[in-house]
């Protein structure tokens, strides 16, 4: 017990496979937000000019539809953990619901821009702007999926106060998602 | 330590507050008199300050990595901390 209490210490809960994975791409974001920076420090004025052409009111939504949602994870798994498999499920769809909002509001922004006839050869900016927030687009996609998954397995009850690892790990990722959005947000929307 | 309604309600609060802070700072008409009194790179160093504290509470406590000892504990530190060293150099020199 006291050997077990120690490894679960040392290692972060739910898989560790998945953990080596969210590292990996971490790093991969990390790389894109050093790449956008330092593109900038050399176009200033250009990289200001189209940034203030975005919808940091539309960000702004982003950013609170995926913090309610992982905030919803985290309650889905306080309630797994009192064996109110019910609720969890409940918390989990509202989990669902933020991640889908934050799909609508992102492909209503990106159906603006398409309307303008901006894609990634308009410029440097956007270049940056859409390859960066399309990629991240697609760990939402990703994420929301898994959520549909542990919603399923919780409503089955699959999950219970001794046995949730599936859904602290899936959990994991979808906070991965959540918090590269918090440095993309003030770095792409905000900072000049 | 493990996290409770109460503690999960808490951080929550707090990082909507934070974004909410971050969009006002954004909106230069809005928060016009603070932006003409501070230079643009204090404004700036409070936004990377404000999103490190952000996306390091979710490490501490959404993520449950308050409660790991060793490496484990400090890999969200460990990336903020090298993004966010990234993006200061880029932008302040």
């Amino acid at each position: 017990m006291y050997i077990q209490e120690q490894i679960e210490r040392k290692y972060p809960p739910g898989d560790l496979a998945l953990w080596i994975f969210i590292c990996a791409e971490l790093l991969v974001f990390a790389v894109f937000f050093a790449a956008y920076a330092f593109t900038r420090a050399n176009n200033i004025e250009l990289f200001n000019q189209f940034q203030a052409t975005l919808n940091t009111d539309l960000a702004l939504l982003n950013t609170i539809a995926l913090l309610s949602s992982s905030y919803f994870v985290v309650s889905a798994i306080i309630a797994i953990k009192e064996n109110k498999q019910q609720q969890s499920s409940r918390f989990l769809l509202f989990a669902i619901l933020g991640g889908a909002t934050f799909l609508v509001l992102k492909m209503t922004e990106y159906s603006h821009h398409m309307s303008e006839g901006i894609n990634l050869t308009t410029n440097l900016f956007y270049m940056f702007y859409l390859s960066l927030t399309f990629f991240h687009f697609m760990h939402v996609i990703l994420g929301v999926m898994i959520l549909i998954v542990l919603w399923i397995n919780t409503r089955k009850g699959t999950y219970t106060a001794e046995e949730h690892d599936g859904l602290v790990s899936g959990g994991a990722y979808w906070h991965m998602v959540d918090l590269v959005w918090l440095i993309l947000f003030p770095l792409i929307y905000i900072m000049r | 330590m493990e996290i409770s309604y109460r503690i999960n309600n808490i951080i929550f609060s707090v990082l909507i507050s934070l974004t909410l802070f971050t969009w006002l700072l954004g909106q230069t008409e809005l928060v016009g008199d603070i932006t003409e009194k501070l230079s643009a790179k204090t404004i700036f160093i409070i936004l990377l300050a404000v999103a490190v504290i952000k996306v390091q509470l979710i490490g501490d406590f959404f993520m449950h990595l308050n409660s790991v000892k060793g490496f484990w504990r400090w890999i969200i530190t460990l990336w903020v901390t090298l993004t966010g060293g990234f993006i200061a150099i880029a932008f302040l020199f």
